[in-house]
């Protein structure tokens, strides 16, 4: 049997090199020669396979869970390309993500600023909230399950570890260090749903938040026992520049009675954004926008209404964003256009020859002929801006690397657009 | 064998010189795959073993990124010390291998239909860089009658070990390009002389060179020029004859540059007809190439445009017949092939419709304005493809993204025509 440690070769994939090991696997950095990319497995140990007893059933909840995060298609999920089961070897083959886990900004001498830690959240909810609504529980959410890289960039991993420990031996194999991230029902190995996860995230954003669990205690007895039946103190006794609002979120979201926790992911995300925009944050956060707050003004705007979450953090990403205060000139008659824009707040008004063609509100599109027109398009009417506004510039040449689906979405959104602006024309024209 | 490559066996389906193939269950996707296993003999050799090792996964991959309708898809692809494997699409019916002999040939049209097919798969394979260099009937998978058809083994490494067996080993040469005999350096072109030999097999049920030995053939190949297929086959048009002999042309700048050019003459000769009646259904290279010549579809992609082929329905419509009507609900759009329409609102004319334009795409471009806003009827004999939004609605992102391309395009020229017409007035 091949010694821990020293792969060279995973079936078909060369070993790069060893990424680190936990309690029941190892995990690589490789090569896919195939599909020509860098790709992280996930080796198990054969010793959990191997057992008279477990081993079967230990592989056939491996693939049952690989076959479960292969649909698990979103940004902020770590995808799972492959898994094989042989006799003596099992490993799942994932997305490669370049950058550690979030387990090294729990410590107060390495926190992130506060909005940050709220943007990274707010990226688990809506990740998990899509999960969810495929029926899947993650069950063993902690900082070391979420793959962080960049400003706030996170895939959430391992999902259906806790599946694969199975049954009664959960507590041992998943809590092998602590049971700090459990909520109180899966302590008391009562029936689970999404409610233990969104407990779990309440967790990690409090260690993220204070730089401490919070809970701690001498030993798992006593942890468990605090658990379940105390309450915890509030970030903000940890680190002051934490506000109320903040606070409120993690204690709802680690609330013990379910009653009071929240009910479902969107709950818990709007909170989040609510609290990015508020006031008090506002003054410190930068004029900047978040990719929370890009990602919560697009989910409300009807442009947008078909556009998946995925598709949603697409045009987060690949879109500037700025304020433009009233009088200013935004586009030019004659102008060469390669890019288009959506008002998200505020008012603008398009003329040609200083004559007023349009006065254009939150959620619509202009200067979209330059995307839709395919050729060098140049501006065709003046837009000016009427009342202070907040707008989005997709370039066309970003939307035309985005994926498929997105530009699909854009396409149809368009579509209905055109249609009404053609529709409204020919009524002019006929009463004319 | 339980297992090729972690999959696990369920059938053997067939064994070559240099491989054997699989019908396997993929646990993962959930679906029959069919997987090729490489001899390990063939990657044993010192020389040759090497090369190859380096050569298979740029092959393999590239292979891998052809996504057509008629060529089996590849998966995935490994290879390791002396193991070697491909995991391809499972396409079960057999090969064109069962059509090659005499008393078993398929209807000239039939065939015709098929090498159309094939003709436009290699000029899509060739066009991303892929030259298959084995194209046989035995590499021609029989998806479903009449004419389905998927080329297997694409643009594999594999092909090349195959060819140097074929030379000194077990095999035959009957389908190679003279250049490819001569061992030079061969490009996408070799493809369309392999793919006239099949051509002339399935027509007139013999090999263009028989010889009763390998080297015989490998001389008339390089040599001699075939009868044509119609001295073995009297049906056989002279159009067809022609088309065969400049793609099977012994010098590769005398036939067909490309798959497109091999398919048009194939099209051509389908709808001067073949010598018997004048058909009264569409074949699907008739299909094809009428939605190829459309402006309409010209950014639309092979793959999609066969998807189109496979959704719309095909009618003739007679001079009078009303195709939509003024205020009921409408639940697909058309396609003007052939004639002329005229758009009628309140029994006022609003335009005349020809070749190549739609009508009826309201029901498909907004959901608020399903009710036919005005009447359409044939005013000449005519063939509509009609689509129905809920086929559209099935069809790959892709496919659906053309359409909404093409309509964007038609709603922006009528938007600006409106408004030139509103600011001049």
């Amino acid at each position: 049997m091949t010694p821990r440690g020293s792969l060279a070769q995973i079936g078909k994939y060369p070993v790069v090199r060893k990424l680190g090991e936990g309690a029941t696997s190892e995990v690589y950095l490789c090569n896919d020669p195939f599909n020509l990319r860098d790709v992280a497995i996930k080796v198990a140990f054969p010793e959990s396979f191997q057992d008279p007893a477990r081993g079967s059933i230990y592989r056939k909840l491996f693939l049952t869970e690989a076959k479960l995060a292969g649909k698990l298609q979103h940004p902020h999920i770590c995808q799972i390309y492959d898994a094989v089961a042989e006799e003596k070897l099992h490993y799942l083959v994932m997305e490669y993500v370049d950058g550690g886990t979030l387990e090294k900004y729990c410590s107060p001498q390495s926190l992130l600023a506060v909005e940050r830690t709220v943007e990274i959240i707010f990226k688990c909810t809506r990740a998990l909230e899509f999960a969810h609504k495929l029926g899947v529980t993650h069950r063993d959410i902690k900082p070391a399950n979420i793959l962080h890289t960049g400003e706030t960039e996170v895939k959430i991993t391992d999902f259906g570890t806790a599946l694969i420990a199975s049954g009664d031996t959960t507590t041992q194999v998943a809590g092998v260090g602590s049971p700090a991230y459990m909520s109180p029902e899966q302590l008391k190995d009562l029936p689970l749903d999404h409610r233990t996860d969104i407990y779990s995230v309440g967790v990690v954003m409090y260690s993220l938040l204070a730089g401490r669990l919070p809970f701690q205690a001498a030993n798992n007895f006593t942890l468990i026992y605090q658990i379940t039946n105390a309450e915890p103190e509030a970030p903000s006794s940890f680190r002051p520049d934490i506000p109320g609002a903040v606070d409120a979120i993690v204690r709802r979201a680690m609330a013990k009675d379910l009653a009071k926790r929240y009910a479902n992911w969107g709950d818990f995300s709007a909170d989040l954004a609510a609290a990015f925009r508020s006031e008090h944050f506002g003054a410190r956060k930068s004029q900047a926008f978040a990719d929370s707050d890009r990602f919560e003004t697009l989910r409300r705007l009807p442009f947008f209404e078909n556009f998946s979450d995925a598709e949603l953090w697409e045009v987060a990403r690949m879109s500037t964003w700025r304020h433009a205060p009233a009088g200013e000139a935004l586009m030019k008659e004659g102008e060469p256009g390669d890019y288009f824009c959506i008002l998200a707040q505020g008012e603008v008004k398009v003329t040609k020859h200083g004559k007023l063609l349009n006065v254009l509100r939150a959620g619509e599109p202009f200067g979209e002929m330059a995307y839709l027109s395919r050729k060098e398009h140049a501006r065709g009417a003046d837009v000016t801006v009427a009342a202070d506004a907040s707008i989005i510039s997709v370039p066309t040449r970003r939307l035309n690397q985005a994926s498929e689906s997105c530009r699909h979405k854009f396409d149809r959104a368009f579509m209905e657009i055109l249609v009404e602006r053609l529709a409204m024309a020919n009524l002019r024209l006929s009463g004319v | 064998m339980e297992h090729v490559a972690n999959y696990p066996v369920i059938r053997k389906l067939g064994e070559g010189a240099t491989s054997e193939v699989f019908l396997c269950q993929d646990p993962f996707r959930n679906r029959q795959v069919a997987v090729k296993r490489i001899f390990p003999e063939s990657l044993r050799d010192p020389a040759r073993g090497r090369l190859f090792r380096k050569l298979f996964f740029t092959e393999a991959s590239l292979a891998g990124e052809l996504d057509h309708p008629h060529i089996a898809q590849i998966y995935d692809a490994g290879i390791g010390e002396d193991s070697g494997y491909i995991v391809m699409e499972y396409v079960p019916g057999g090969t064109m291998e069962r059509f090659c002999a005499q008393e078993a040939l398929l209807p000239i049209e039939q065939t015709v239909e098929i090498i159309f097919k094939c003709a436009r798969a290699l000029a899509y394979a060739h066009t991303q860089g892929v030259t298959h260099r084995d194209i046989k009937p035995g590499n021609l998978l029989y998806a479903s009658a009449p004419t389905d058809v998927r080329i297997s083994d694409f643009g594999l490494a594999l092909n090349v070990g195959a060819e140097t067996t074929q030379i000194t080993g077990v095999g035959s040469p009957a389908y190679m390009s003279p250049e490819q005999i001569r061992e030079e350096l061969v490009d996408h072109r070799t493809d369309i002389y392999s793919l006239g030999v099949v051509a002339y097999q399935m027509l007139s049920g013999r090999l263009p060179f028989q010889g009763s030995n390998k080297f015989s053939m490998i001389y008339q190949i390089t040599q001699h020029d075939p009868p044509p297929p119609s001295s073995h086959r009297r049906e056989v048009p002279e159009a067809l004859d022609r088309i065969v002999r400049r793609a099977m042309h012994k010098d590769a700048k005398a036939r067909y540059q490309s798959g497109d050019e091999f398919a048009d003459a194939l099209v051509e000769a389908l709808r001067t007809g073949l010598g018997a009646a004048r058909r009264d259904t569409f074949g699907d290279a008739d299909k094809f190439a009428a939605l190829r010549a459309m402006r309409f579809f010209k950014r639309f992609a092979d793959p999609e445009l066969w998807e189109v082929v496979r959704i719309g329905q095909w009618q003739r419509v007679s001079a009078g017949t009303e195709i939509v009507r003024e205020g009921e609900p409408g639940d697909f759009f058309c396609v003007l092939v052939e004639g002329e329409a005229r758009v009628t609102k309140n029994r006022k004319l609003l335009t005349v419709l020809g070749p190549g334009e739609c009508f009826g795409e309201m029901a498909y471009l907004s959901a608020e304005h399903r009710e036919r806003g005005a009447t359409v009827a044939a005013s000449k004999d005519a063939h509509i493809v009609r689509v129905r939004t809920a086929d559209l609605e099935q069809a790959s992102v892709t496919c659906r993204s053309h359409f909404d391309r093409a309509f964007i395009g038609i709603l922006v020229e009528r938007l600006n025509l409106a408004n030139t017409r509103l600011t001049s007035g």
